[in-house]
């Protein structure tokens, strides 16, 4: 058994080589560091890999010997931000990294591609729901730079009276305060904060706003299949997509493009929570078409 | 090799588990989050319920500045709301007989009120304080099918606010004219992994003020309330218990033979322990288990001729006695119910309800009665098309009381012409089984220390005796309704309109007075008409509720009409300004049948409330104003206000 996955990884790692090989022009090296080994993360990988003229070496968890090191550092998720210091790389990109927890490994050679969609995202789409009928838009936050996102919103969308208010994650005090704020308001908007929405919170949440004929919206897929009403989200393969994407930038100019949010976004919708609140909501695809102003 | 496999795994999971931060297990990995709002718990939309229904949520509540919670339900339109004495509210959904609420079924989170021993609802008597409301839906139609027996005319459903919404710490006090003086302190808490609210009240009032005849009345409220409810949510489960007490006395007007006052002292108490889970996210289950007690204190003296008590060779020409009208009830309910999803198509819910009943009454039954019921349930709603949904329903029942099996059918169709608009059609029968008063009744007065005595004899009974009839059968209701609803959300903007026609029969009209007690099922009734409810909210700062029903009634006697409106309107509107300040108008008015000479209730109430906002502690202070247009009397004709200008002052902190 054991034997067995450890040659299935080999495998893997030796197929993507392979696919990399392919390109005969002599090319980059990228080396992607996963957090953990399981079916999504290596779909990620192999869409990484998949036609290009760079070469991909993939570690799970660990950085490779600094004798095999390649010319740039993938990492995937916030958990191997550290690595950013500890690697030397002429370019180190995170993916799938938090912006708030990615901000101190801010350099000149590290970029990355965020895992949250940015607040004016996120309101771009409650507004396209609404469309436009007043209401109060309630945030809980822990990191200041969720309100200060909110913040330069305000004078955009006169209709709607934005309740921020920090609350620092410390239990049932917490949860109390945001039932406090789910009540004088009419939509709750989640910040990427795992402090504040978690496994253990996500039902107490969940349930006041559904008692309370609001709605949450955000922050990902994951609590939309919960019951939240929508999020703006950005698919593995959207990941994939802006890596290679940043990775090519670099290849072609030198250094890699700014750390961003993911370009590439859809919208989704839980169809059970919208029909039970009544509420009356375009396809996704109208919606996207919305937020992108088409 | 499997030690050694086990070990493997053993040993992954661990560093697996060691070298992941949270964000790790959220990585595109959506099973890390529950479902808490599975198919199987979320409520149909209201564009799809099978019955009319109406809703006063919590700010409504609020913006009404209504003290009293059945005085909510003139916000609902049909419904008649009248005081037979200040503290003594009857409710109805199309009025008919307003001798008691015993054709409304009405729960407190799942909990039904009734009190079957006295058969009826007593408003007064329900350990809760309007501020622990969160929202009422009221089902306008005979809904037999899903919630029982008396859920005749309608249902009322009264839905507590969760501790998790409770302020930690809130007080309240209250002040007014005609003696009222309230107060309220709630805690809200942590306790064992769940959440708790606890509510102390103390409310009092001096009832209407004068009679007929402008001589005051005796009909004052003071009562104490305990009100306590814990959630504690676990894995894929619920918990919720919840309990109550409530002590008091209430004043009654002397009767012309009386010599001590006819007071009543009340003490009640409720324990409800209710459990449910989800057995995947398509199945839910739930069990309940509810118990409440009443015990009634009315004990007082009286002088009577002796020949009344059946001592007429008695040389005195007048006697003083004891007479009590003590009563004790309890009554237990179970209950079971599991709600399938089968496909996004197709939802099932059914169920089964045991309920015991006891009372004990010296002067109702000479003794007690029990009964017992059992009713089994089951309700589909189906997506026929895009267009078209449909509900089917039924309830079978047995009580012990009548002996018989009655089978409650409701069936239903939506049609949707867009996600907006809904037409709706809906049959319905319902029966109301014949209570314990009815059917057993053995009602005298047992006259005790008869003062002076005849040849040693200190008790005697009161020559006039009511009984009950054995052979009452139930009434029966068969509602026909067509209904539109129209929810224009981007203006906030919901609409329902509804025609209907009910052809009730087998009624048991007569009052339950002991002087004319002859229950027979000799009565029936046709009511027809339209009702309609606007809801529009254009903003967090705007409310307007409106509701207007028509209702033509025929029938055998006029005791059937006596609680019917003919025509019934209410409006509120609130308005929220610099951002601390409330403004609220609401109208109500209701005109009887011509029968009783189109009575009316007009009242107008005004309410203005302020909040300070002093480091986390709001301060509110209120203030309500209630102008009665009509100088009649209200439902009784001896209810009378000194003062067409009523005021009351509120002074509230949350911290």
């Amino acid at each position: 058994m054991k034997k067995l996955l450890k040659g299935l990884q080999y495998a893997l790692l030796l197929l993507l080589a392979v696919a990399a090989y392919g390109s005969d022009k002599p090319s980059l090296k990228v080396d992607l560091v996963l957090p953990v080994d399981n079916v999504s993360l290596r779909q990620l990988a192999s869409e990484i890999a998949s036609p290009s003229d760079y070469q991909l070496q993939v570690y799970i968890n660990e950085l490779p010997d600094p004798t095999q090191a390649g010319d740039v550092l993938l990492l995937v998720s916030d958990g191997l931000l550290p690595m950013i210091n500890s690697a030397h790389y002429p370019a180190k990109l995170a993916l799938y990294a938090n912006s708030v927890r990615f901000s101190p490994y801010r350099a000149e050679n590290a970029s990355a591609v965020y895992s949250d969609q940015p607040i004016a995202r996120q309101i771009k789409l409650i507004d396209a729901i609404l469309k436009g009928k007043p209401a109060r838009i309630a945030m809980a936050w822990e990191s200041p730079s969720y309100h200060q996102q909110l913040h330069q919103l305000t004078d955009q969308y006169p209709q709607y009276q934005f309740n921020s208010e920090q609350i620092p994650a410390d239990g049932s005090a917490s949860q109390r305060k945001l039932n406090r704020l789910i009540q004088r308001s009419d939509v709750l908007l989640a910040t990427p904060e795992q402090n504040l929405y978690n496994a253990a919170t996500i039902r107490g949440v969940l349930l006041a706003t559904y008692r309370h004929q609001n709605f949450l919206i955000g922050p990902n897929a994951g609590f939309v299949s919960a019951g939240a009403l929508a999020s703006v989200v950005s698919k593995p393969s959207d990941y994939a997509a802006e890596a290679k994407a940043m990775i090519n930038h670099y290849r072609d100019h030198g250094r890699l493009p700014m750390a961003r949010y993911p370009q590439r976004y859809s919208i989704t919708i839980n169809r059970n929570v919208a029909d039970s609140l009544g509420l009356v909501i375009d396809d996704e695809q109208s919606l996207l078409n919305t937020l992108r102003g088409q | 090799m499997a030690d050694a496999t086990r070990h493997f795994l053993l040993l992954l999971l661990v560093a697996s588990s060691a070298a992941t931060l949270p964000s790790h297990a959220q990585l595109w990995d959506n099973e890390a989050l529950p479902v808490v709002l599975t198919p199987a718990r979320l409520k149909q939309s209201r564009s799809e319920v099978p019955a009319s229904v109406s809703v006063i949520d919590r700010q409504m509540i609020i913006a009404s500045g209504i003290r009293r919670i059945p005085e909510l339900f003139r916000l609902i339109p049909g419904t008649s709301v009248g005081a037979r004495d200040g503290w003594n509210h009857v409710v109805s959904y199309h009025g008919t007989n307003y001798r008691d609420s015993r054709r409304m079924q009405v729960l407190v989170d799942g909990r039904s009120i009734y009190q079957a021993g006295l058969a009826t609802v007593n408003w007064n008597d329900i350990p809760l304080a309007i501020e622990d409301i969160e929202r009422i839906e009221v089902v306008r139609g005979p809904s037999t099918a899903s919630y029982g027996a008396n859920a005749f005319l309608g249902v009322i459903n009264i839905i507590t606010r969760h501790p998790d919404d409770a302020d930690k710490l809130y007080l309240q006090a209250r002040k007014g004219d005609n003696q009222v003086e309230d107060y309220l302190l709630s805690h809200a808490g942590s306790f064992e992994g769940g959440k708790y609210r606890l509510s102390l009240q103390s409310r009092r009032d001096d009832g209407f003020e004068v009679n007929r005849d402008g001589e005051d009345r005796r009909d004052s409220d003071n009562s104490d309330t305990l009100n306590l409810r814990y959630e504690k949510a676990l894995d894929q489960a619920n918990i919720s218990l919840a309990m109550g007490y409530k002590q008091g006395w209430v004043t009654d007007d002397f009767a012309d033979i009386d010599v001590t006052s006819p007071d009543t002292r009340h003490r009640n108490h409720f324990v409800s322990a209710k459990m449910s889970w989800d057995l995947s996210k398509d199945h839910h289950q739930h069990l309940r288990i509810d118990y409440s007690g009443q015990k009634q204190q009315k004990e007082w003296q009286a002088v009577l001729p002796p020949a009344f008590i059946g001592q007429p060779t008695h040389p005195s020409p007048l006697v003083r006695v004891d007479a009590n009208e003590n009563s004790r009830q309890t009554r237990q309910d179970i209950e079971f119910q599991d709600t399938m999803v089968w496909s996004p198509d197709l939802k099932t819910v059914a169920g089964i309800h045991i309920k015991h009943n006891r009372v004990s009454s010296e002067t109702y039954y000479d003794g007690s009665r029990r009964s017992d019921s059992i009713q089994l349930f089951a309700n589909a709603e189906y997506r026929i098309s895009d267009h078209v949904t449909g509900n089917v329903g039924a309830s079978w029942e047995r009580d012990s009381n009548d002996n018989k099996d009655h089978l409650s059918p409701r069936v239903s169709l939506h049609y949707h012409l867009n996600n907006h608009h809904s037409f709706r059609a809906v049959y319905s029968e319902a029966v109301r089984s014949p209570d314990l008063l009815e059917t057993t009744a053995d009602w005298t007065y047992r006259a005790k220390n008869i003062t002076p005595t005849h040849n040693g004899q200190t008790t005697g009974e009161y020559v006039v005796k009511a009984t009950g009839n054995p052979d009452l059968r139930a009434e029966k209701i068969s509602s026909r309704e067509i209904g539109y609803y129209a929810n224009f959300q981007h203006i906030g903007l919901q609409w329902d309109i509804k025609l209907f026609r009910d052809h009730l029969s087998n009624l048991v009209s007569d009052s339950t007075a002991l002087d004319k007690f002859s229950p027979e099922n000799s009565n029936r009734l046709r009511q027809q008409g339209i009702e309609t409810e606007l809801d529009y909210r254009p903003s967090p700062n705007w409310l307007f509720h409106a509701s207007y029903a028509y209702i033509n009634s025929d029938t055998t006697t006029q005791n059937e009409e006596s609680f019917t409106p003919s025509n019934n309107f209410s409006a509120l509107l609130s308005y929220k300004f610099l951002s601390n300040t409330q403004l609220s108008l609401s109208r109500y008015y209701s005109q009887n049948t011509r029968r009783r000479g189109k009575n009316t209730f007009s009242r107008s109430d005004l309410r203005l409330a302020h909040t300070l906002n002093l480091r986390g502690t709001e301060v509110q202070l209120a203030y309500v104003a209630r102008y009665q247009h009509d100088d009649n009397s209200e439902l009784l004709s001896d209810n009378f206000y000194r003062e067409e200008l009523r005021q009351l002052f509120t002074l509230s902190l949350r911290y």
